[in-house]
């Protein structure tokens, strides 16, 4: 596409706001061939560059520079079919030479990871990881899915009934023998002899419990017990002083015995916390008829996590373990960023983790061999660039103007009448901006924009324009566009947290809208990335690298990343790896006035300072060479990039302002949660209250329901078919989900 | 402000409503779409997948029986709980409470546990996640789409060929509350004419195991028979090989349940000249 025959009908336009991983799904889908042309689509994007909250830059170096850490799971069954559809076009289009020369393809970019990591407290004091090798599965993602459905419940099940098997069957049970020398004075061979025969069938029952039964058994008779003891504490004395001691005495060894074998092992520990969880998930799915239940996991959206897990018979140790944390973990879900109000509905938290572990393809984990930006948006742009979408960089959104409701027409909707801009920056002569820049032959997305191509653009340099920070509100002009004569139809693809300021009208007048604003909360986050003159195991990392969470706040989740160091641009000697770290960040405690133009500045000193700490304080836990003797951290182990200018600092603390971290506060970057109760309040892409405007993005109601690049994807193939009736709902993978 | 375009279109386009606006989240639904798209594949070997009334209705029994279960533990040992707080002076009341609160629980677990694992076995096999490896090896030849016959909850058997064999593959659990989901015999001799295996776990932790099979001459026995799981579709599979030179008879023996020692049904297996 990209010229219309003459007599041919006009095309309809389609304005997409926003430039992130939903908006570009919906420009994809709206723009493939089969479409014939009958979109034309115009992208507006803030600042430079697409991605939103995926989007990186190339740096110093050319180091990839990203909002946080974007690792693809083998289960983004639709994010992958997209992508791994751009790259084979972008062959296509190399040859005609209508985009450069891209002939790679999209597995030369995508390293297969099938290590995860948990971190937790050791028995033993300090923490100890427990990392997982989780085997290939068959296909890759974004195979046809005709091929081996791993959405089919009966997929599920299977490989759910083969996890339990394995912990189930091959589970070690408890010896009865084992005592502790405090409990040496307790025989109970003697103590049969004079108890009445009842007590002896309890001790009897308890003891064959013990030998004969499951793990999961013995911690409920523990727990049994447990209250046993503590209500018989409260029994007046009774002649059957020998039958209490009996029991206070078998209830003591066997609390002392099985947190004696699981405080000191942490094997047995971490399977029977991993069992305990999966039989508290299955009783509540038959308390709760999930199978049957039309909401499907929805049904529990009510309830958090950990609740739904105490409901079902969980134990509190299990509810606190690090295999229930890395749930909250990796989904960001800490109310405010405040770690002390950890929140995800059971429905989503459920629904998500069946996806990663039972449905991915290939590799637990697909870790990008360049930024996100480079791997995902650049291809993506080259693509639509080439099928004839526009791109409008520098348009932020100011107002989503809604129609005069006196001038409806009898029973038709309300609609979207006008777009209001700002327009930032322009460019020399109205030339379309040239976004991208090559890296070792990749294009790439630099991590400043161009400031030559844009009119006055030294003096926005020297001044300081941050473009893509809501708090810096300066522009170079505006702009209003109105329906029918500039657009037709509108994608929002805009963050959830933008839309208090360019939605006020829909907000006000509607319901539904406020209440998702309201109740569909987010998260600012945190990242640093710091490159290395060492490798893991210089570091003190003894096994293979993994990506790891459930870590100490305020970063509790790292990812090596020395696999994309080749991608960048370092002088010989390269940096031996990088590493990657993200959380939550807190709130302020008042709302950031929108014209304190320091507040991210302010902020991102605090990430800095945090990471400072962090790696004082906390990182050797995960790398014990990682330190001096003194304690501090071995900052001459960071790679300056500044070194070869002829800047270099010196092995103290400094040298970590040659490293990259970033605070992500702007409403539009911050995280979407799933909080408790969150999921009813989402609104679909289907939705049709305004008729001609969808929303986009993984905040929306595009039934996975979690932050990730899989449901931003999902949501944007929503908005598509939304528009135009393609693709079919039932191609959008995962959609018809419980 | 940038200059607006002029006069394109005078009609206001609008989107039509959705056919539909939410997902389809019903599990069951799922289950009959896939057992659906299956039967209708053009490259499906081995048995034909079936949802019948009565596996719905197992299913629909089972959660229901499961859910009661749940609600009757657990106010069971809320009521015992309740007890102990308030003091019992008997202590013949206190141990049957403490009795009934341990055991209760413990059994609740482990019953839900590996009944929802039977359950989802159910669905597994029901639907037919993997067909069985084509019986007979160089005698080709693959097994024909077993029946199933559904007794009542408690015992399940399923008939079928394989190779030239006539099998028979029963389960019938001591606890009525299991379900057993029979294993699949796979022959891989074309002289074995029966073989009829017939399971009786006593526990959900049933690990069947076949040490020999003896003939009516006590001189003759078959050892090449074993239980397997098959890595795709986590199944049990019974595999019976049979070397050449192999007497032919009926040789018959015990299943022995490795987790227990104990016996837990036969197979017998028949062999032609």
């Amino acid at each position: 596409m990209g010229k219309r025959q003459l007599g041919a009908r006009k095309p309809i336009e389609v304005a997409i706001i926003g430039g992130g991983c939903a908006s570009v799904a919906a420009a994809f889908e709206l723009t493939r061939p089969s479409q014939k042309g009958a979109y034309h689509v115009t992208i507006y994007q803030l600042g430079w560059r697409l991605g939103g909250k995926g989007a990186s830059g190339r740096g110093p170096m050319g180091r990839i520079e990203e909002h946080g850490l974007h690792v693809w799971l083998g289960c983004y069954e639709n994010a992958f079919l997209l992508l791994r559809q751009c790259y084979e076009e972008l062959k296509t289009t190399a040859k005609a030479g209508e985009a450069k020369g891209r002939t790679r393809n999209w597995d030369d970019f995508f390293l297969p990871d099938s290590h995860i990591a948990v971190a937790g407290a050791s028995a033993q004091g300090g923490w100890v990881n427990w990392a997982a090798h989780f085997p290939p599965a068959p296909g890759l993602p974004g195979d046809a899915i005709e091929l081996q459905n791993p959405f089919a419940l009966t997929h599920y099940f299977a490989r759910a009934v083969s996890l339990l098997r394995t912990l189930l069957l091959g589970l070690e049970t408890f010896r009865a023998t084992g005592m502790t020398n405090a409990d040496a004075d307790f025989d109970s061979s003697q103590t049969r002899d004079e108890l009445p025969g009842e007590t002896v069938d309890i001790a009897a029952r308890i003891g064959e419990l013990l030998r004969a039964g499951a793990l999961a058994s013995a911690a409920i008779a523990v727990e049994a017990l447990a209250l046993v003891e503590a209500a018989l504490k409260s029994i007046p004395k009774v002649p059957e002083n020998m039958l209490l001691l009996v029991l206070e005495t078998i209830a003591s060894a066997l609390r002392k015995q099985f947190e004696a074998v699981v405080s000191s092992d942490d094997q047995a520990r971490y399977q029977w916390e991993i069992i305990d969880l999966i039989l508290a998930n299955l009783v509540g799915a038959v308390r709760y008829k999930l199978l049957t239940d039309p909401r499907g996991l929805d049904a529990i959206d009510h309830l958090d996590h950990r609740e739904w897990l105490r409901e079902n018979g969980a134990s509190e140790r299990a509810v606190n373990s690090p295999f229930t944390r890395v749930l909250y973990d990796i989904a960001m879900a800490y109310e405010e960023g405040d770690p002390n109000r950890p929140a995800i509905s059971a429905g989503a938290a459920l629904r998500g983790t069946l996806r990663f572990f039972f449905t991915y393809r290939g590799a637990l984990f697909w870790k990008m061999r360049g930024g996100m930006g480079d791997v995902v948006f650049a291809p993506l742009y080259e693509v639509l660039r080439a099928r004839g979408v526009t791109f409008k960089f520098f348009h932020r959104l100011r107002n989503l103007r809604l129609a005069d409701t006196r001038k409806l027409a009898p029973r038709e909707k309300q609609y979207v009448e006008a777009l209001e801009f700002d327009v930032q920056a322009e460019t020399l002569e109205g030339r379309e901006y040239q976004p991208l820049i090559d890296i070792k032959g990749t294009p790439c997305w630099p991590s400043a924009p161009d400031y030559r191509q844009l009119k006055g653009g030294e003096r926005m340099r020297r001044q300081g324009w941050d473009f893509e920070s809501d708090w810096d509100q300066r522009k170079a002009a505006t702009l209003r566009l109105q329906v029918t004569h500039d657009f037709d139809f509108v994608v929002l693809g805009t963050g959830i947290g933008a839309l208090p300021h360019v939605c006020r009208e829909i907000i006000a007048t509607n319901a539904r809208w406020h209440d998702m604003v309201t109740r569909v909360k987010t998260v600012a986050t945190q990242a640093f990335q710091i490159w290395l003159d060492a490798d893991l195991q210089d570091l003190g990392w003894d096994i293979p690298p993994v990506t790891l969470t459930s870590f100490v706040k305020p970063f509790d989740t790292w990812a090596d990343m020395g696999h994309v160091v080749p991608a960048e641009n370092w002088p010989d000697p390269q940096p031996r790896t990088s590493a990657y770290f993200c959380n939550v960040l807190a709130d302020p405690p008042d709302e950031p006035n929108l014209r304190d133009i320091e507040y991210p500045k302010r902020r991102r000193k605090e990430v800095r300072n945090n990471a400072i700490r962090f790696l004082n304080s906390d990182v050797e836990k995960l790398w014990p060479k990682a330190k001096r003797r003194s304690g501090e951290f071995r900052w001459e182990l960071l790679v300056d990039a500044s070194a070869k200018a002829g800047h270099k600092r010196g092995a103290t603390r400094a040298r970590f302002s040659t490293q990259y971290w970033t605070a992500n506060v702007n409403p539009s970057d911050r995280y979407v949660l799933s909080v408790p109760g969150s999921a009813s309040h989402r609104i679909s892409p289907l939705d049709n209250t305004y008729d001609n405007l969808t929303i986009a993005g993984d905040w929306t109601d595009c039934s996975l329901n979690v932050g990730c690049v899989e449901a931003a994807v999902m949501s944007g193939r929503l908005a598509a078919h939304a528009i135009s009736r393609f693709p079919p709902l039932e191609d959008i993978i995962g959609f018809d989900h419980p | 402000m940038a200059k607006k375009t002029v006069g394109r279109k005078s009609k206001r386009l609008r989107r039509r409503d959705p056919d539909r606006g939410a997902p389809n989240r019903r599990a069951i639904d799922h289950i009959m779409l896939a057992a659906k798209k299956r039967a209708g594949a053009k490259h499906r070997a081995g048995p034909k997948p079936r949802i019948s009334a009565s596996i719905q209705q197992a299913i629909g029994s089972m959660v229901q029986t499961s859910s009661n279960v749940i609600e009757e533990q657990i106010r069971a040992g809320q009521a015992a709980a309740e007890r102990l707080r308030l003091g019992i002076a008997s202590s013949r009341q206190l141990n049957a409470d403490v009795n009934m609160l341990v055991e209760s629980l413990a059994a609740a677990t482990r019953q839900l546990g590996t009944t929802w694992l039977q359950v989802v076995s159910i669905i597994v096999r029901a639907i037919g996640t993997q067909a069985p490896t084509a019986g007979g090896g160089s005698s080709g030849g693959g097994p024909a789409s077993p029946t199933w016959s559904w007794p009542g909850l408690g015992a399940i058997t399923q008939t079928g060929k394989s190779g030239n064999a006539t099998t028979s593959s029963s389960i019938t659990p001591a606890d009525p509350a299991m379900i057993g989901v029979p294993p699949q015999i796979v022959v891989n001799s074309k002289r074995v004419t029966n073989v009829t295996l017939d399971l009786h776990p006593r526990s959900a932790r049933f690990v069947p195991f076949v040490q020999q099979l003896i003939a009516a001459n006590a001189k003759h026995s078959l050892s090449s028979v074993k239980f397997t799981v098959s890595p795709d579709s986590h199944c049990l599979i019974l595999t019976v090989n049979v070397p050449t030179r192999q007497p032919a008879g009926n040789y018959s023996g015990p299943i022995i349940d490795s987790s227990t020692s104990q016996e837990g049904g036969t197979l017998s297996v028949t062999i032609s000249r």
